[in-house]
């Protein structure tokens, strides 16, 4: 559904992506990790060609330089790492902004275009929110209004940075659940960074590793969760506790733990 | 609105009763027959001098206010306004150029004409001089405006000097004023205010998607530059619209859509048409005030404007300060 080949970005002489491939077919959940700095959503940005890249990005096998910008927001819909709330605006209007892609320019909103934003708020439980102004909501009502103003756009491809980042353990769950829920209602195919490698590997169907604008793995998350490879590659202390069906986690237990060096 | 409306036909020199004045215009209407209108002198007082007066008033008030609504949006600032831009003392000049020329008596081809293209090159040089980032760089785009109005003020006073047959009509043209020539001025800036408001009330959707930043909007499906470029040429039209036909008549343009802005949030949906009604509600009052208050002189209007609007734009800044 959307595939990046050999993708480069470069700023300032400074390397921030390097040949960068992968292909994620419709519906599957890519998680993208990798410590701060790694271009993770340097890879988001330039996947709608919001970069000068060399490389080329394909949705729907069409290269992304080839499709008109209307176009191509109707088909991939991104929430960015730190969206940008206009004062005093309120949730419905903000979600609403979603359906631009969907209008020309002359366009109004439509009855259809209203009614798709009541149905997601309805979907992310959000409707006593509607009227609400976005700065009285709290952080993880805000990402969901953020991942609503996606969801109106009707997209194939949901592109999402970090989209738990700034919630406590419950409302990652709950956020998480919802994406992959909504994912089952539809065919939606989704990549999304996350700093939690035990609920990358949890919710995604594969995960991609960057380091310094490259690829160092891409797999299940079972191959990716290696003790040895996230050691190095994010100078940590960590166990990992593989995947146990049984006990009920699905993917492998990352945790960090307090280095021996420190205890001695 | 309909009420000041009302009113400002109704005062004057000449009193004529509100009641009265809304019988005759309803009568005015095809089909409907009031009884209790105005006497045919009076009625003619209404038509040829309260109407388009106050006519004039609402146009202009609302082109100054739903164009300051529309510079703010586009530029994400506040304090964007036709007269901090220095999209009025470039239209200023281009209109003061045109009067010295002789070219004052070209309906809707002449002054409007040169105060457009004063206006827009005075934006275009502010925003080329102060756009340190579309997204901060307040103070500098402001200075900026600061700077290119006082330019344009300074040569428009050479103008005026090495032209002192016009300077009296150019000078009580200055200080903003409502002009009294009848519906002429009316139908000066009738079509410049369609068009632009027209433009900006039809797109004001895309001014909330411009208010996420140029990253997000792109994200959205705009082309923010082209947007950009869009608005700003409406918004410009405008103004040099209203300055050509009324002078500098300051503070409605920032005065009014933050008002709006206070009272019922920041979508544009609803800041660009309540801010066009309240500001023509706004000048026409003004306007009423400016003709009443030391009468039977009448105190130039731009002057009333800025009596009420400078303290309300300094509580504007300590506020936004904090
Ligand atoms: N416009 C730019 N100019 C120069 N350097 C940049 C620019 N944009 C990003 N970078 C650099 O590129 C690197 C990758 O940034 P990016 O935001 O993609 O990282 P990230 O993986 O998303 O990090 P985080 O986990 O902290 O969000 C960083 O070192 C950053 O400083
Ligand atoms: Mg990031």
């Amino acid at each position: 559904m959307i595939s990046a080949y050999g993708l480069g970005v470069r700023i300032a002489g400074k390397v921030l992506l390097d040949q960068v491939s992968f292909e994620v077919p419709a519906g599957q959940w890519m998680g993208i990790v990798g410590p701060n700095g790694a271009g993770k959503s340097t890879l988001l940005r330039t996947l709608v060609g919001l970069t000068r890249h060399t490389g080329a990005v394909a949705v729907a096998d069409r290269n992304i330089r080839t499709v008109p910008a209307k176009e191509l927001a109707r088909m991939v819909a991104v929430v960015v790492q730190q969206p940008v709330i206009p004062e005093g605006i309120a949730v419905g209007d903000y979600v609403l902004l979603g359906r631009s892609a969907h209008l020309g320019l002359l366009q109004r909103e439509t009855r259809h275009d209203r009614a798709r934003v009541t149905a997601v708020l309805a979907q992310l439980e959000l409707t006593e929110f509607a009227e609400r102004r976005m700065r009285t909501l709290s952080g993880g009502e805000l990402q969901r209004v953020f991942l609503a103003r996606a969801l109106v756009a009707d997209p194939a491809v949901l592109l999402l940075d970090e989209p738990t980042t700034a919630l406590d353990i419950g409302h990652q769950q709950e956020v998480l659940g919802l994406i992959d829920r909504i994912r089952g209602t539809r065919e939606l195919t989704i990549l999304s960074t996350m700093h939690d490698l035990t609920m990358a590997g949890e919710y995604a169907d594969r995960i991609l590793l960057l380091h310094n604008g490259r690829v160092l793995r891409d797999g299940s998350p079972a191959e990716v969760l290696e003790p040895g490879l996230l050691a190095g590659t994010y100078g940590a202390t960590l166990e990992v506790i593989p995947a146990d069906p049984v006990r009920g986690f699905g993917g492998p237990v990352v945790v960090p733990v307090r280095s021996r060096a420190d205890l001695s | 609105m309909v009420v000041i409306a009302v009113l400002g036909c109704a005062l004057g020199p000449v009193p004529l009763s509100p009641v009265r004045v809304l019988a005759t215009l309803i009568d005015l209407l095809p089909f409907v027959t009031m009884d209790d209108t105005l006497s045919p002198s009076q009625t003619a007082i209404l038509l040829k001098l309260r109407l388009p007066r106050v006519a004039l008033g609402l146009l202009v008030g609302g082109l100054l206010a739903g164009c300051g609504a529309t510079y703010q949006g586009v530029f994400r600032n506040p304090l964007a306004d036709p007269y901090l831009l220095g999209a009025a003392s470039g239209a200023g000049l281009g209109a003061v150029t045109a009067i010295t020329i002789g070219l004052a008596g070209d309906g809707i081809w002449g002054v409007p004409l040169f105060a457009f293209v004063g206006a827009l090159a005075a934006v275009a040089l502010t925003y080329g001089l102060g756009a340190t980032g579309v997204n901060g760089g307040t103070t500098s785009l402001i200075l900026a405006g600061v700077a290119v109005s006082a330019f344009a003020s300074a040569v428009q006073t050479f103008l005026m000097q090495s032209n002192t047959e016009q300077l009296k009509e150019v000078y009580s043209w200055l200080l903003g004023r409502l002009a009294t020539s009848g519906w002429r001025d009316v139908l000066v800036v009738l079509p410049y205010a369609l068009l632009s408001l027209g433009f900006v009330v039809i797109n004001r959707r895309i001014l909330d998607v411009m208010a996420l930043g140029d990253e997000e909007a792109t994200m959205l499906g705009l082309r923010p530059n082209r947007a950009r470029i869009l608005f700003v040429l409406a918004a410009t039209l405008g103004t040099a619209a209203a300055v050509s036909v009324s002078g500098l008549i300051g503070f409605v343009g920032i005065v009014v859509p933050h008002l709006v802005r206070l009272v019922f949030g920041s979508s544009h949906r609803v800041i660009i048409p309540l801010s066009i009604i309240v500001g023509a509600a706004l000048l026409v009052g003004t306007d009423i005030v400016a003709r009443m208050a030391l009468a039977p002189a009448e105190i130039p209007i731009g002057v009333v404007t800025a009596f009420l609007g400078a303290p309300f734009f300094l509580l504007l800044l300590r506020s936004a300060r904090r």
